[in-house]
């Protein structure tokens, strides 16, 4: 085992450790509120740290730096949606949903329009959500694990799930947050650490992306393909395969002439001498000047699809559950602003990091564009860069161990969110959230831990962007109609989550399942772009949906609505807040 | 049972009290922007050492500074000599900065010549403003008197905290042009003409009375937009109290002792017990009420919170222009970071040429995309936050001088 390898086990277990150790030192939990929503006492500076920690997953932290790897400025699209969701959900959502008073989506679904069916409904959802979005946190875990060790990626999987559970289980939320907020300055320091490094060196070397050539191998490399990809060949290029390329088993040298694209299936080992030109996965740049440009892929609807994913991104923020969670721990709504504002700054910092952790791969780890694991650049680039000598072996743990943090706080936030509905919606017994808590968060941990271990080609951040489109088409349009429109009904706002959700979903499972390979002909493009980008459709559907149904049920419309709406957004100086937690004992 | 660590806004206002209660989780002190008077430091009370008679008018000397010197010099002798009226240095208003057109008055009421409103004033029903503000109750200096507290205490108060506020002079807000369109005001003076009738009631009562109209004049016209009077913005009589008028006139009537009103010592919610407050510390007593700090969680009921709950048209009139002030504000922020950020796609897609750009080494897609747009969202979010807290404070000063 190397040294890169043993620092960044021993990195990663102190992440887990030092997690653990904080969260059960920090509080004792008693109260069923202590367990949900960390008593509403955090301060708003803590707390915007824990949201952060929270919202920075495993496809912040590998996913982005890989896709502006492959995609260039385009993946961009990915860092500036993720923080301007965060904008939105500051301007519609934040301060009147704390001010609800409720602890979970469905709970506040409850108070607005009070349809024990409704709730039901956004209980599912709320699970169908945080399970989607749990698979890529468990699978870059193993990913992560994988890389620095070489074991199987569902080692990892499986015990990052292990770690999550038995630290939500046992310590709930109060000790989340501290565990939150200190992860998120760890990762911080985690992207900071490499890309300042990365970049004194880059510029020491000199390099540029301004020339009309691909990125070069810096060294003899031998690439690993793991799942089926396409190869653009840009400059011809010798290559020495042993596996299967373009359907025909090979072992010994290619040449790959200029312009000519290979198939190349999984197990196929493909080995370049230093210097040579580094092919690409189809639809990416080939060269480097085109990848500094927009739209520069061969893919086709690509506004389309970036507008798709703005839609998707943008609105996506405020409907995901374990966000929405950490916003109910805020004090009050004015805190819940203001952390949110401190949130924005914190994501900006990050996402800068993130985008030069990205470029620096173009450069350094090439050979990631042939596998197309983009997902690895941000942990193999300190070896690639510092070499794998002991500040290597250093820095690479502490990446390692930034993205085991990245994955333990948002899974157990995750976690956290779906324990709380569990326990509250879904099993029976309501009242005794306390002592179902721990079981609530086994049952609903489980699933997606099992599912994590299949692996899927998806990158993290474009499997996140899928879970945001789920989220923008479910409870975006509830809570905004919710929030500012006095004329929604409980049967509207049911139908609109079951028509964004349906739609959208299943454009989620069917990419995820890689159907869309499955369409030829001219549609082709049409189906793939709204299967990996379907906001564009579901989003305005949901939306349409919501409005329609209200206004046909205009008699259903809640009695009270009128003085919901004035607790959500009465200052609290107005003392009109309550609490549906003090309500329910 | 009582949860021990139960929020501000939920505790049990039998077993916590006014006061007690008032101590809640939100006072942490640890939150950024700083606070509403957090600091104990305690405040001045305007009007601690003073008589003020009901007729009582702003130092004008602070509002019309060195220009209206001579006039505020002869108005206030005049005044004194009739009413014993002594500025106090520590007591003085504080000048303010707020705009002749009004922050706090509507934009619809004429903010005419008040010097030809005087006389004719009782019989001049489309302003009941103006001379709301005039008749100067207790209401008005408590008015002042809360200004005072959350901005000028608020700023002074938090030396530390003070960074996005601190080179801002007390008592203008920035953010201001979210001020000229004063929603609720606005609103309510445009749907509730009867309530002109109290207001002329008042009057009737009050100006033939004060001889001193004529020299109040140019001072009334600078009075009516930094002071506002219970009758200013509450034109609205509420439903469930019988006589809101004679309310009006039965504090007008009282003359100020300088003692602030309790306005977080009643109980909250629900139970409108305003006028009571009032009179506890009684009309006429030299009792000074010292407040360290002001406690922005307790809930305090006034006849303004049960009129905003009212599940009547004024109620639901309130509550909308509260809702459609902060989602026009919402929506306003939220469309500029749309349009600018959605504009760029079809801009990099239409004008190839802007991805060859160069700014400072760096590509300007780059640049835009990778650096600028995190700058430029969280200064967005910064401006919403200023905004909708002042709109808030405007709701809640709304409520509370109702």
């Amino acid at each position: 085992m190397s040294a890169t390898a043993v620092a960044s086990l021993v990195a990663i277990v102190l992440v887990a450790v030092v997690s653990a150790v904080i969260g059960s030192i920090a509080h004792r939990t008693r109260l069923t509120s202590d367990f949900l929503v960390a008593s509403r006492t955090v301060p708003s500076r803590l707390n915007a740290g824990a949201i952060s920690g929270e919202y920075l997953s495993a496809a912040s932290f590998l996913g982005i730096a890989g896709l502006i790897l492959v995609e260039g400025v385009d993946g961009l699209w990915y860092a500036v949606g993720y923080t301007a969701g965060y904008l939105l959900l500051l301007l519609f959502v934040a301060a009147p949903l704390r001010r609800s008073g409720a602890y979970t989506v469905p709970d506040f679904a409850d108070a607005r329009l009070a349809s024990p069916a409704l709730r039901r409904v956004c209980a599912a959802v709320v699970i169908v959500i945080c399970w989607l979005y749990l698979l890529p946190q468990l699978q870059g875990a193993g990913l992560t694990l994988g890389i620095v060790t070489g074991l199987p990626d569902w080692i990892g999987s499986a015990g990052a799930g292990v770690v999550v559970l038995a630290t939500v289980a046992l310590g709930g939320m109060r000790s989340v947050t501290f565990v939150q907020a200190f992860q998120y300055w760890f990762k911080l320091t985690a992207l900071a650490v490499p890309a300042v490094i990365g970049l004194v060196i880059w510029f020491g070397d000199g390099h540029t992306f301004s020339r009309d050539e691909p990125p070069e191998f810096r060294e003899p490399t031998t690439v690993s393909v793991t799942t089926p990809v396409t190869l653009d060949v840009r400059l011809s290029v010798d290559v020495t395969a042993r596996g299967i390329v373009n359907g025909v088993p090979v072992d010994g040298p290619l040449r790959w002439v200029a312009g000519s694209s290979h198939d190349v299936a999984a197990g196929t080992e493909l080995a370049f001498a230093a210097g040579d030109p580094v092919p690409v996965t189809s639809g990416a740049p080939t060269d480097d000047e085109s990848w500094l440009r927009p739209f520069a892929g061969s893919g086709e609807h690509q506004l389309l699809g970036t507008y798709s994913l703005i839609l998707a991104t943008f609105l996506g923020t405020m409907g995901l559950p374990h966000v929405l969670g950490r916003f109910y721990t805020n004090s009050d709504g004015r805190a819940a602003r203001r952390s949110a504002v401190v949130v924005l700054a914190m994501l900006g910092g990050f996402y800068i990091l993130v985008t030069l952790m990205g470029v620096l791969a173009r450069v350094y780890t090439p050979q990631l564009l042939v596998t197309g694991r983009s997902d690895a650049a941000v942990l193999l680039l300190p070896t690639a860069i510092l070499g794998s000598g002991l500040l290597g072996a250093l820095v690479a743990g502490l990446v390692a161990a930034g993205a085991w943090a990245a994955f333990l706080s948002t899974a157990s936030g995750l976690l956290v969110s779906l324990a709380s509905v569990v326990s509250t919606d879904v099993l029976p017994g309501k009242g005794r959230v306390t002592r179902q808590f721990p079981l609530a968060t086994v049952i609903a941990g489980l699933p997606p831990t099992v599912v994590a271990l299949i692996p899927t080609g998806l990158n993290f951040a474009e499997a996140v962007a899928l879970v945001f489109a789920v989220a923008a088409s479910t409870f975006c349009p509830l809570l905004v109609l919710g929030i500012w429109w006095r004329g929604l009904t409980d049967v509207g706002a049911i139908g609109g989550v079951l028509v964004g959700g349906v739609t959208s979903a299943a454009a989620v499972v069917a990419a995820l399942a890689r159907l869309d390979t499955a369409f030829l002909g001219p549609a082709a493009g049409w189906v793939e772009m709204l299967l990996y980008r379907p906001a564009i459709v579901s989003v305005p559907l949901a939306f349409a949906t919501m409005v329609a149904l209200s206004l046909l049920t205009r008699s259903r419309r809640p009695e009270d609505a009128g003085q919901v709406m004035l607790r959500l957004h009465a200052p609290e100086r107005l003392g009109l807040m309550r609490d549906r937690l003090d309500d329910r004992t | 049972m009582p949860d021990p660590y139960a929020p501000a806004g939920v505790r049990d206002p039998a077993a916590s009290g006014g006061w007690s209660a008032a101590a809640g989780p939100t006072d942490s002190g640890k939150q950024w922007p700083p606070v509403t008077g957090a600091a104990g430091l305690p405040r001045r009370i305007p009007g601690a050492t003073t008589e003020w008679r009901r007729g009582w008018a702003p130092d004008r000397s602070a509002l019309l500074g060195v220009a209206g010197e001579t006039a505020a010099d002869a108005s206030s002798a005049d005044v004194g000599a009739g009413t014993g009226v002594e500025e106090h240095p520590e007591t003085k208003p504080v000048p303010t900065r707020w705009t002749a057109a009004g922050r706090r008055s509507a934009p619809e009421v004429p903010a005419g010549p008040a010097g030809s409103a005087s006389p004719a004033g009782a019989a001049d029903p489309a302003d009941p403003d103006l001379r709301a503000a005039r008749s100067g109750d207790a209401g008005t200096a408590s008015h002042e008197d809360l200004n005072r507290d959350r901005y000028g205490g608020r700023y002074a108060a938090d030396p530390d905290e003070g960074t996005p506020d601190g080179g801002l002079p007390g008592g203008d807000l920035p953010g201001g042009d979210l001020h000229g369109d004063h929603p609720y005001g606005g609103d309510l003076h445009e749907h509730a003409p009867d309530d002109a009738a109290h207001d002329d009631a008042a009057h009737d009562d009050e100006d033939p009375g004060d001889p001193h109209d004529e020299l109040r004049g140019p001072a009334a016209e600078r009075t009516e937009v930094i002071w506002r009077a219970p009758g200013l913005d509450a034109p609205v009589a509420p439903a469930p109290l019988p006589e809101p008028g004679a309310d009006l006139l039965a504090t007008s009537l009282a003359p100020y002792t300088g003692a602030r009103p309790r306005r977080f010592a009643a109980p909250p919610t629900d139970v409108p017990v305003q006028e009571a407050a009032d009179s506890d510390d009684g009309p006429g007593s030299n009792r000074v009420r010292i407040v360290l700090s002001e406690r922005r969680s307790t809930a305090h009921s006034s006849r303004g919170l049960s009129d905003v709950q009212d599940p009547g048209a004024v109620g639901t009139l309130l509550r909308n222009s509260l809702v459609r002030t902060q989602l026009l504000l919402a929506l306003r922020v939220s469309l500029v970071a749309l349009f600018t950020l959605g504009m760029l796609p079809v801009l990099f897609m239409a004008l190839p040429v802007l991805g060859e750009i160069e700014v400072a080494g760096i590509r300007l897609p780059w640049l835009l995309l990778g650096l600028l747009v995190y700058p430029f969202l969280l200064g967005l979010g910064w401006w919403y936050v200023r905004s909708a807290e002042s709109v808030e404070q405007d709701f809640a000063d709304d409520v509370a001088d109702r």
